[in-house]
């Protein structure tokens, strides 16, 4: 196994002479020169070789297992729909899920997690930090964790992008006290990050003078003493001119209009597409989100709706990682804060359900084509496998190459990684 | 020189004996222990210092028309005297009350309590002088009942009274220890925070809770009920833990602070425990408050931490880094830099009544405070006697080790025997708490038996009084009866009336039977009850003696704790020292390294040119045979030529000799026929004379051909020679070319060599400039807050200004001061701060902007400098700070618009936004920019100044 985690990173925080090596490997003498080096052929070379990256859909309201990845047709429980055959003989998957079935030999479902909340905030908080709520803590969330651990300290753009299905941009506060330059930077429904645009008032060329200056008034204050926290500040200016040059990478219409049109023309589809073309740009992190699952009425009409939008957008998005060969750097998963009850409700609807639902994994060091752990026929207990969100939020970390028992320095602390009491799933690791 | 430069050194490695004279300034007292990096720069510039003090003082730095006027100042207290005009400027209130809000909230939401009701409060109380424990008090102590202590209650009720959180941030932000790590098991790192001191301090706020109240509200005309969240506690009691990595060993606490023994609470026997007992929507009082506790030994003026904490944190403020850091990690592996200093600013700090900006004025005129920010010239000078100090350090160090591993053995011996005492009062604490239950339990039933008597004489007092007028009537009614024997309508009312007496009399009876039943049954309760006291009396008993036993046990714990770190400290300090004195010894030997790869470099340079000369020489000759073989080609070309010329006229010769010699014979015969012919007979003769003369001549024609072939045989061989010479050049020439290749490659070695070398020195001298920084030598680089960039940007950019001008416009216009007012200072200075707070009103809005880009998240600390893209791309495309630097109202940019000369532009735009004058190349830089820019100057001074608003010298205080 390679574990990518010590090297490259910037756990390493801002130490002056880990920050200028990193810069003069680069191959840029001096931070007044601009980022000539820095251009986006060297950081994807370097990102193809070496860098990993996490992908996550995080299904907000509690997504059913029973209709997505556990069926259990012909059940007091299973509902009206079958089960159809996969890709990998002996799975089933929900027949709402026809396309991801055929893209089973890339997944790896996890069937036996009991996260034991089943509360929409304190769920999500266990299963996006890997901990339990209590009192004081506040921890930060699995993306900005892969994000601290992945991106490369002279990576220009955001390392940790969560594409919401509305709203502005803005930076996130999932990070917590790994600090805000692991947060998410917010694309609202796609959109391209704020004040990413030269006001019409400026030229390029008054733009290019007045950078240049400030650049040369930069490297007279450093010639008096260089710093690590001055030399920072005036890179991110320099991460600033990347992001508005690389721009497009945020325009997910720029992507062929066949693939927009395979992947879907609603929110999910453009959002799944636009995390393709991110992560293919070298994003460590990539979040997007699904809404809204809470089906306490009419589950299963709901469930045909929404899972037409998840089923082609998620084949395509598996499908199109595996063909252009980066799943093996890759890491996907598919959350949600818990799955729904076995039992139908009066309502036709099914109601939150901590204790034996599904999430799916995919590429890096999961395994391809498995489904690890077993619930009982009817779904109502894990039989085999049981694992909770501690020992998946390890698993995540671990399939990304990120040693998960490790510690990060945060200003002075030694701060654990992951829940150091619990452990990944071990077997399944590849 | 050399013999001042090393004061540094010696404040870096002596532990001098500091003699404290409680009479002297404490900025005085600070210089004692802290030294310059060098005496050359012991004090930074006039400038400097006044955009530092002001940044830190008033959060924005001053204007270019203030700066000129203290740098021209030549009084020698001109840095006094400013110091004291900062503290007296409403600005000075307003950036100590955003400080406090900072560290005390760190950005929560509010959930409860209004930020501007917040920030008055915290305002109002710096207005008014109260020092910093009265402040803490009171949030300590605030429940949000009272509407005038309500925003006090904040730091509680915007925690949701979360007693893990509000141990935690209490911890952090009142004692400067964060325990977080300690709440499951003793911390994994750090062996000075235990378990028990996390659920000591938990022990004085698990029994807080939020109490949620219906309250009308007028609003407008109408009347609203609204619910109002309050914070209210209970009775506490002890709290138990185990580690989660020792399962099965349990503990058992009341409230104690950090480094203490656990309080003595009063006994209160259940039931008494409360003056308003919890109930829904009610704020329950315990008559002890264990909360109240905690803020009053906190705030008392003898807390070692609590003192220190805010010393340091205020410190930190000024310095840019506590003398223990972070400020919220004070342990013994992480001690302070100076730990006599931070007790000696711990003390004084308390000393002087917690005024914090009496405190800040101190540190503001210290010399420590007033370090340059540039590292001195000399660096070097100082290391021979860092040599020698490294030495006696190393030294030293083992006598220290020695002492530190016995203090940690003591430790480790104290801790069984505490353990052992604490494991035996737990089974008479347990008792006790089933003999308090139990006893609880006696008397709610006792006060159950109690009130059934109650009701039931209640009961029986309400039939008596139905059946005494019933009764009178009966009886009156069978008088009437006896009157008037024929009624029958009354005959048969009375006999009602004797019914309804009878069952009353009845009921009277079965309720008084009721009565004394219930009355006898309460002997039995009252019995129990009398019962149950005795074993909680008995287990109190028993548990005192063993308390005690284990008080004694942790007071010899925290003793050897208090050893334990003091040797670790110790330790730790001098591992400091040797570190920094090690890296200044290590200078010369890398400097060396420096220069002897210099000289090699030169020497392998000369190797180098020497190889290119000989190659170059060689080269030259190889030119020279070269042009020698074609001169000797062209030689033997011109013999061959000669040759061939020679024989062309021997043979020609020959030929005419033939000619003349058969003309001769011709004309022999011709003339032996005409034998008198005496014309033709002579000119036979003549012919005849004439090849004989040509005959002879031959001789001198071949010995012509003869030398012509001699020359070109000479001339081949010469040519030859060349040609060898020139090959032989030419093979000597690919090793001296070779050797030249190799030269260069050395060259090249060499040269990295070198680049390496002056690497290593550079960062060595570098890591001597930050040991310097964190000694307090040298001035660190400290991030403005996002409050101090906005308000900092308005000042520079005279959106502060204006502003200020149109306030204190509007307020005279309103409510002019009289001639007398304007005589009375006390009117002048609440006129300022109207002025400055209708300012800030006007432009707070920004804040949000810039805490939204520059802010930390919220909840986390917010001192912890980053740089992300989306604030630079706010700063160079957001509309904000382009707005404020557009030309208008005679502000900087509109100055240098209108500056005649480029010198004067630069002045105005360093002056102003930098608070410095600027250097020639910078005056050069801007005098150019604005030469390529004459037609559109405008947008170039826009553009300069946006240049300096982003560069690092502005986003930083130094």
């Amino acid at each position: 196994m390679s574990i990518n985690y010590a090297c490259n990173t910037s756990e390493h925080g801002m130490a002056r002479r880990g920050f200028l090596g990193t810069m003069a490997a680069a191959g840029l003498g001096t931070m007044s020169g601009g980022l000539g080096a820095f251009t986006q052929q060297a950081v994807g070379d370097q990102l193809k070789s070496e860098q990993k990256r996490v992908v996550i859909w995080d299904m907000h309201g509690g997504i059913s297992q029973l209709e997505t990845f556990d069926p259990k047709p012909g059940t007091d429980t299973g509902g009206p729909f079958l089960s159809i055959p996969t890709s990998v003989p002996g799975i089933h998957l929900c027949e709402l899920m026809p396309l991801t079935a055929q893209q089973m030999h890339h997944l790896c479902l996890i069937r036996g997690v009991d996260t034991d909340e089943d509360d929409h905030g304190l769920g999500r908080y266990k299963v996006t930090t890997g901990r339990p709520k209590t009192g004081a803590a506040n921890d930060p969330q699995i993306g900005a964790v892969a994000a601290r651990a992945l991106t490369p300290e002279t990576y220009a753009l955001p390392g940790h992008i969560m594409i919401t299905p509305g709203g502005g941009g803005g930076r996130s506060n999932d990070s917590t006290y790994l600090g805000p330059k692991y947060a998410s930077v917010q694309l609202g429904n796609g959109k391209p990050p704020e004040n990413s645009v030269l006001p019409d008032t400026i030229t390029v060329e008054h733009d290019a003078a007045r950078q240049e200056y400030r650049r040369r008034q930069n490297e007279r204050f450093l010639s008096r003493r260089r710093t690590a926290t001055s030399e920072a500040y005036g890179y991110s200016y320099e991460q600033a001119l990347q992001m508005m040059s690389q721009r497009d990478i945020f325009d997910v219409t720029k992507e062929p209009a066949k693939d927009q049109e395979r992947y879907g023309t609603h929110d999910l589809g453009r959002h799944a597409l636009l995390a393709r073309r991110l992560l293919e740009h070298g994003t460590p992190v990539v979040k997007l989100s699904h809404s809204n699952y809470d089906t306490h009425h009419e589950n299963f009409n709901f469930h045909i709706e929404q899972l037409g939008e998840l089923d082609r957008a998620f084949s395509c998005f598996v499908a199109d990682l595996a063909d252009r060969g980066m799943l093996d750097s890759t890491l996907i998963i598919i959350m949600s804060e818990f799955g729904r009850t076995p039992k139908v409700n009066a309502r036709y609807g099914r109601d939150h359900w901590s204790h034996a639902w599904s999430i799916v994994m995919a590429g890096c060091r999961m395994p391809r084509g498995l489904a690890y752990g077993k619930t009982n026929d009817n779904g109502t207990d894990v039989v085999d496998g049981r694992v909770d969100h501690a020992n998946l939020f390890h698993t995540y970390l671990q399939a990304a190459g990120v040693d998960s028992t490790g510690t990060f320095n945060v200003e002075g602390r030694e701060v654990p990684l992951a829940d150091p009491a619990s452990h990944p799933i071990e077997e399944i690791l590849t | 020189m050399r013999a001042t430069a090393s004061l540094a050194l010696l404040g870096l490695l002596l532990q001098a004996d500091i003699v404290f004279a409680q009479d002297q300034p404490l900025h005085l007292l600070i210089d004692k222990h802290l030294s310059p990096a060098s005496s050359e720069s012991v004090l930074c510039s006039d400038a400097e210092f006044f955009r530092r003090v002001s940044l830190d003082l008033m959060g924005a730095p001053p204007t270019a028309e203030e700066v000129r006027a203290f740098v021209a100042d030549e009084s020698a207290e001109k840095r006094t005297q400013i110091v004291d005009r900062l503290l007296a400027s409403p600005q000075h209130t307003r950036h100590l009350a955003t400080t406090l809000d900072l560290m005390l909230m760190e950005r929560r939401s509010n959930a409860h309590v209004p930020q501007d009701d917040w920030h008055n409060w915290l305002l109002t109380s710096l207005r008014n002088d109260k020092p910093w424990n009265v402040i803490a008090r009171e949030i300590l102590t605030a429940d949000g009942d009272d509407k005038t202590t309500r925003p006090a209650a904040r730091f509680f009720l915007d925690r949701q009274s979360e007693p893990n959180l509000l141990t935690r941030d209490i911890g952090r932000i009142f004692f400067g220890r964060d325990l977080q790590c300690a709440q499951c098991h003793d911390h994994p790192n750090i062996l000075d925070y235990r378990q028990a001191d996390y659920h000591g301090l938990l022990a004085f706020l698990a029994p807080g809770y939020a109490v949620v109240r219906k309250e009308t509200v007028k609003e407008g005309d109408k009347e609203k009920t609204k619910d109002v969240t309050i914070h209210a506690e209970k009775a506490g009691s002890d709290l138990t833990f185990e580690s989660v990595f020792m399962q099965g060993n349990p503990h058992r606490t009341g409230p104690r602070l950090f480094d203490d023994v656990i309080i003595d609470e009063p006994f209160l026997y259940p039931g008494d425990e409360y003056e308003v007992a919890p109930a829904e929507g009610v704020k329950s009082i315990p008559r002890f408050s264990r909360r109240e506790k905690l803020a009053e030994l906190a705030t008392n003026g003898t807390h070692r931490m609590f003192n220190e904490n805010m010393a340091n944190r205020l410190w930190a403020h000024m310095l840019g880094r506590g003398l223990v850091h972070p400020v919220d990690l004070h342990h013994y592996e992480n001690p302070p830099t100076d730990p006599e200093l931070l007790t000696l600013l711990g003390e004084r700090f308390a000393a002087m009544e917690f005024n914090m900006s009496q405190f800040l004025r101190e540190i503001a005129l210290s010399q420590a405070y007033q370090r340059p920010y540039d590292p001195p010239a000399y660096v070097l000078a100082t290391a021979s006697e860092a040599a020698t100090m490294v030495a006696s350090l190393v030294q030293e160090r083992e006598a220290l080790q020695q002492s530190a591993d016995q203090s940690s053995e003591t430790f480790e011996l104290a801790l069984i025997v505490w353990e052992a005492a604490e494991a035996a009062t737990l089974p008479i604490a347990d008792e006790l708490d089933a003999a308090r239950k139990a006893y609880d339990e006696a008397r709610k039933k006792l006060v159950e038996a109690q009130a059934a008597v109650t009701k039931a004489q209640a009961e029986l007092d309400q039939k008596q009084a139905q059946l005494t007028p019933v009764q009178v009537a009966t009886d009156a009614a069978q008088t009437a009866v006896a009157t008037l024997p024929d009624d029958k309508e009354l005959a048969a009312a009375a006999a009602q009336f004797a019914k309804r007496a009878q069952e009353l009399t009845e009921a009277v009876a079965t309720l008084t039977k009721n009565r004394d039943e219930k009355t006898s049954a309460v002997a039995g309760p009252e019995q129990s009850f009398a019962a149950a006291k005795g074993p909680v009396d008995d287990a109190v008993a028993r548990l005192a003696p063993l308390r005690e036993t284990l008080k004694l046990a942790e007071q010899t714990l925290l003793h050897a704790r208090r050893q334990m770190r003091a040797d670790a400290v110790a330790l730790k300090a001098l591992d400091e020292r040797l570190e920094a004195a090690s890296a200044i010894a290590s200078l010369p030997q890398l400097r060396e390294a420096v220069i002897a790869s210099n000289t090699a470099l030169a020497a392998s340079e000369t190797e180098q040119m020497a190889a290119q000369q000989a190659l170059d020489q060689h080269l030259a000759q190889v030119t020279e045979r070269q042009s020698a073989v074609t001169i000797a080609e062209t030689a033997v070309a011109q013999a061959n030529a000669s040759l061939t010329e020679a024989q062309a006229a021997l043979t020609k010769r020959v030929d005419d000799i033939k000619f003349v010699e058969a003309a001769a014979e011709t004309a022999q015969a011709a003339s032996e026929k005409l034998p008198d012919d005496m014309v033709l007979a002579e000119a036979a003769q003549k012919l005849k004379e004439r090849s004989v003369s040509l005959s002879s001549e031959i001789g001198q024609f071949e010995t012509s051909v003869e030398t012509a072939t001699t020359a070109v045989t000479s001339a081949t061989t010469a040519k030859q020679t060349d040609q060898q010479m020139l090959e032989q050049s030419q093979a000597e020439l690919p090793p001296m070319q070779e050797t030249v290749a190799r030269a260069q490659t050395a060259v090249s070695s060499a040269r990295e060599q070198v680049t390496q070398e002056q690497a290593n020195f550079d960062n060595a001298v570098s890591n001597v400039t930050e040991h310097w920084s964190s000694n307090f030598s040298l001035a660190s680089l400290k991030a403005l807050t996002p409050e101090q960039l906005c308000w900092s940007i308005f000042q520079v950019t005279g959106v502060y200004e204006r502003t200020w001008n149109e306030q204190a416009d509007e307020l005279e216009k309103a409510s002019p001061l009289t001639d007398e007012q304007k005589q009375d200072p006390d009117q002048l200075a609440d006129r300022q701060r109207e002025i400055e707070q209708q300012t800030y009103n006007k432009l707070k809005g920004n804040l949000s902007t810039f805490i939204k880009f520059y802010g930390a998240a919220a909840g986390q600390p917010q001192n912890d400098f980053f740089a992300t893209a989306d604030q630079a791309m706010f700063a160079a495309n957001g509309g904000s700070i382009l707005g404020w630097i557009a030309p208008t109202g005679g502000n900087v940019t509109e100055r240098i618009v209108n500056a005649e000369q480029p010198q004067a532009a630069a002045e105005e735009l360093y002056l102003s936004i930098l608070n410095r004058t600027p250097s020639d190349a910078e005056t050069a830089d801007v005098t150019t920019y604005l030469a390529d820019r004459d037609a559109d100057r405008a947008a170039a001074a826009q553009e300069l100044v946006w240049g300096l608003i982003t560069s690092a010298e502005f986003r930083f205080n130094h």
